[in-house]
C-alpha cells in the first residue's frame, strides 16, 4: 500500500480551531481529536511553505516554529508518514507549553530505509506516529494501532483529507 | 552516246529515314534497378517469414492462425511481382541492345550514303536523304543503306514496344497485389529518378508506356500505408507524370516513402506489417502488431488487480508512453507491494480483501530524482529513493495527467515513488516485478 500523510494533530477540535483560525480545514477525528492536513495550499496559507532544509522531512523550521507558538495554548503533535508497498518511514514530534516535549522521532519499518536519520523499528506500536499519538492520549482500543484508532488509515494521501 | 549514258543512270531518289530515339544506357540502368528491387522484395519476404517462424509457440490463437493464409499469399504475390520485375529488366536490356544496334546501323548507313554522294538533311525525328542521278550499282547501294537504317530503327521500335508492354503488364499486376506496392513503388520511383527524368520521360511518352497505370499503381500502392495520405496529396497536386516521378524520387531521397521501405533501422516485424499493409492483410498486420506487444510485455504473473492480459498491456503501454512524453525516456517501472506479494506488509491481509488495494509503482530514473528534489519531495533510503510522491508533486514533475489517467484506468489508487536505480528497489523487502517496455 502507498500512502503519505503530513499533519498536525491536537487532542481537541476546539483547541485546534482556536489557534489555527476558523478558516483552517480542521478535520474531526475519533476520541475528540482533530487533524489539520498540511497540504501545499494549507502550508501556503499558514506561511510555512518553505524548502526543506534537510531534504528528509516536511517538518521545516517554519512549521516547527508555528507548532511551538500554537503549543502555548494546546498540546500539538506533528505526524508524517509515507509508505510504498507497505514499507516506509515516519516522523513525529510533540510541543507543549511552547517547547518540544517529545521527539522528533524518525523511524523506518524496514532495514533498507534505516540510515543515519531513521532508526529501524519492527514493532508497530513503536513507530514514530503511533508512539506520538499514544503520548498525546490516543487509545488504541480494538484497532490495529493508534493510527488506525483515529481512522488515519482511511485516506491514502494528505490531499484526500480535503476532499 | 549521250542517250546510252543517260540510260545507264538511275533517276534521283529521296528517302526519309526515321531516326532511332532513346538512350540505351538509361534503359540498362532502369533494368538494373528493377532487378535490385526484385532481389530486395524476395529478401524482405524471407525476413518476414523467418520472423513469423521465430515467434513459434509464443504466438498462439486467432491472430497466429489467421496469419498463415495471408502469409502464403504474400509469398506467392512476391514471387509473381519479382518474376515480372525480372522479365521487365530482361525486356529493357533487350530494348537497350536493339536501340544501340539501331544507333550504330543508322550511323553507319548515313555515313555510307554520304560517301555515295547523297545529300543528307538532319531533322528532329527524321533524316532526309537525296541521292542524285547515279549509276544503277550506286543507286542500289544507296537504297540498301537506307533500308538497313530503316530496319535498325524499326527493330529498336519493336524492342521498345515490347519493353513498354512488359512495364505496363507488371504495373497492372502490381495493382492486383497492392499490399506489395508500398514496398515496390518507392524503389522504382527512386530508380526512375536516378536514371534521369529526361530519359524516363522519353521512355514513357515515346513508347506507349501506360502513364495512367503507373499513376494508379502508385496511388493504390501508397493508399493505406503510413505515408499514403501525404503522397496522395502530392500526387493530386502535381499535373504531370514526369513531375510526379520526379517528386517521387525526391520523397525517396528524403527518406519518407522510399526511406521507410529502404531503411535498415526498421524492426523486421514492422517490415512485415508494412509489406502486409492493404485490404487483404489488414487483420494480419493487426495480429502481428499485437503479437509483438504480447511477446515484449510477457511477465511470469500479472500483478493482482489486472483482469486480463489485454488490460495489462493497455496499462503498461499508456504508462511508458506517458513517461516518455513527460521526459522520463529511459525510465524503468517496477510494481511493488501487495499486488505482487499477494498480501499487505503490515497486517497480511490478502490483496483487495480488507479494502480496495492500490498499485505501487516504483519509477527508476536518476534524472527524475533530481527533478523530485526541485519539486520538494524528500529523499529516503540514503538518498536512493524519494518519499512517496503526492498529487501536487506529481503535477510539478509533469506526471499529474498520467497519474490521473492511470488511476482512472486502474479504478484504484496508484502510488508513485522515484528510485535512483534498480539496486535500490531490490534492497527493499518483498517481491517486485520489473515492467517490460513495449
Amino acid at each position: 500500500m502507498g500512502s503519505t500523510l503530513s499533519a498536525l494533530v491536537v487532542d481537541s477540535a476546539g483547541g485546534l480551531r482556536s489557534v489555527a483560525g476558523t478558516r483552517a480545514p480542521v478535520v474531526d477525528l475519533p476520541q475528540g481529536f482533530a487533524l489539520l492536513p498540511l497540504t501545499k495550499s494549507v502550508r501556503v496559507d499558514l506561511d510555512v511553505d518553505e524548502p526543506m532544509a534537510d531534504n528528509v522531512s516536511y517538518l521545516t523550521p517554519a512549521l516547527a516554529e508555528l507548532a511551538k507558538r500554537w503549543s502555548a495554548e494546546t498540546t500539538i503533535a506533528y505526524i508524517e508518514s509515507e509508505t510504498h508497498g507497505g514499507t516506509g518511514t515516519q516522523v513525529a514530534a510533540i510541543w507543549r507549553g511552547a517547547e518540544v516535549v517529545w521527539g522528533p522521532r524518525y523511524t523506518a519499518n524496514n532495514a533498507a530505509d534505516a540510515d543515519e536519520t531513521f532508526i529501524l523499528v519492527t514493532d508497530p506500536s513503536e513507530y514514530a506516529v503511533n508512539a506520538a499519538l499514544r503520548e498525546l492520549g490516543v487509545e488504541r482500543r480494538d484497532a490495529f494501532d493508534e493510527y488506525a484508532a483515529l481512522g488515519l488509515d482511511a485516506k491514502r494521501s494528505t490531499d484526500d483529507w480535503l476532499t | 552516246m549521250g542517250d546510252a549514258a543517260t540510260s545507264e543512270l538511275a533517276p534521283p531518289q529521296r528517302y526519309v529515314v526515321h531516326k532511332p530515339s532513346g538512350d540505351p544506357e538509361a534503359a540498362r540502368q532502369l533494368a538494373a534497378a528493377y532487378e535490385a528491387c526484385a532481389d530486395a522484395l524476395v529478401a524482405q519476404v524471407r525476413v518476414a517469414t523467418d520472423v513469423l517462424d521465430q515467434l513459434g509457440p509464443a504466438w498462439r490463437g486467432t491472430g497466429a492462425r489467421a496469419s498463415r493464409a495471408p502469409e502464403q499469399v504474400l509469398a506467392d504475390d512476391c514471387q509473381r511481382v519479382a518474376h515480372a520485375l525480372r522479365q521487365s529488366a530482361h525486356d529493357l536490356r533487350h530494348y537497350a541492345h536493339k536501340l544501340q544496334h539501331a544507333h550504330q546501323h543508322h550511323g553507319w548507313s548515313i555515313g555510307r550514303l554520304v560517301t555515295l554522294g547523297a545529300m543528307v538533311t538532319f531533322g528532329v525525328a527524321v533524316v532526309v536523304v537525296t541521292v542524285g542521278a547515279a549509276a544503277p550499282a550506286e543507286a542500289a547501294a544507296a537504297a540498301a543503306a537506307v533500308e538497313t537504317a530503316e530496319a535498325a530503327s524499326a527493330a529498336a521500335g519493336v524492342a521498345s514496344t515490347t519493353a513498354a508492354s512488359s512495364l505496363a503488364s507488371w504495373q497492372a499486376l502490381l495493382i492486383g497485389v497492392r499490399p506489395l506496392a508500398p514496398f515496390v513503388v518507392p524503389h522504382l520511383v527512386s530508380a526512375g529518378a536516378s536514371v534521369g527524368i529526361e530519359s524516363l520521360s522519353e521512355l514513357i511518352a515515346g513508347h506507349g508506356l501506360d502513364a495512367h497505370s503507373l499513376e494508379v499503381a502508385a496511388a493504390v500502392g501508397f493508399a493505406g500505408s503510413s505515408v499514403g495520405g501525404a503522397v496522395e496529396k502530392r500526387l493530386a497536386s502535381a499535373p504531370g507524370v514526369v513531375r510526379r516521378l520526379a517528386e517521387g524520387g525526391v520523397w525517396a531521397a528524403n527518406g519518407t516513402a522510399g526511406g521507410y521501405a529502404d531503411g535498415d533501422e526498421l524492426d523486421p516485424v514492422d517490415s512485415l506489417a508494412f509489406g502486409l499493409t492493404g485490404v487483404v492483410a489488414r487483420d494480419v498486420r493487426f495480429g502481428v502488431d499485437q503479437a509483438r506487444v504480447i511477446y515484449k510485455l510477457r511477465v511470469p504473473q500479472l500483478p493482482l488487480g489486472f483482469a486480463s492480459n489485454r488490460e495489462w498491456r493497455r496499462f503498461v503501454t499508456t504508462l511508458y508512453d506517458g513517461l516518455d512524453k513527460a521526459g522520463y525516456r529511459d525510465a524503468v517501472v517496477v510494481f511493488r507491494g501487495s499486488s505482487v506479494t499477494g498480501s499487505n506488509f503490515e497486517q497480511g491481509w490478502p490483496f483487495d480483501s480488507h479494502h480496495l488495494s492500490d498499485w505501487d509503482l516504483a519509477v527508476v530514473h536518476e534524472g527524475g530524482m533530481q527533478r523530485a528534489r526541485a519539486a520538494g519531495v524528500p529523499y529516503r533510503q540514503g538518498r536512493t529513493r524519494t518519499a512517496t510522491i503526492d498529487a501536487d508533486q506529481l503535477h510539478a514533475l509533469g506526471l499529474g495527467e498520467l497519474a490521473r489517467l492511470l488511476k482512472e484506468m486502474a479504478r484504484r489508487d496508484v502510488s508513485w515513488m522515484l528510485y535512483k536505480d534498480l539496486a535500490a528497489v531490490a534492497q527493499r523487502p518483498g517481491k517486485y516485478l520489473v515492467v517490460p517496455r513495449p
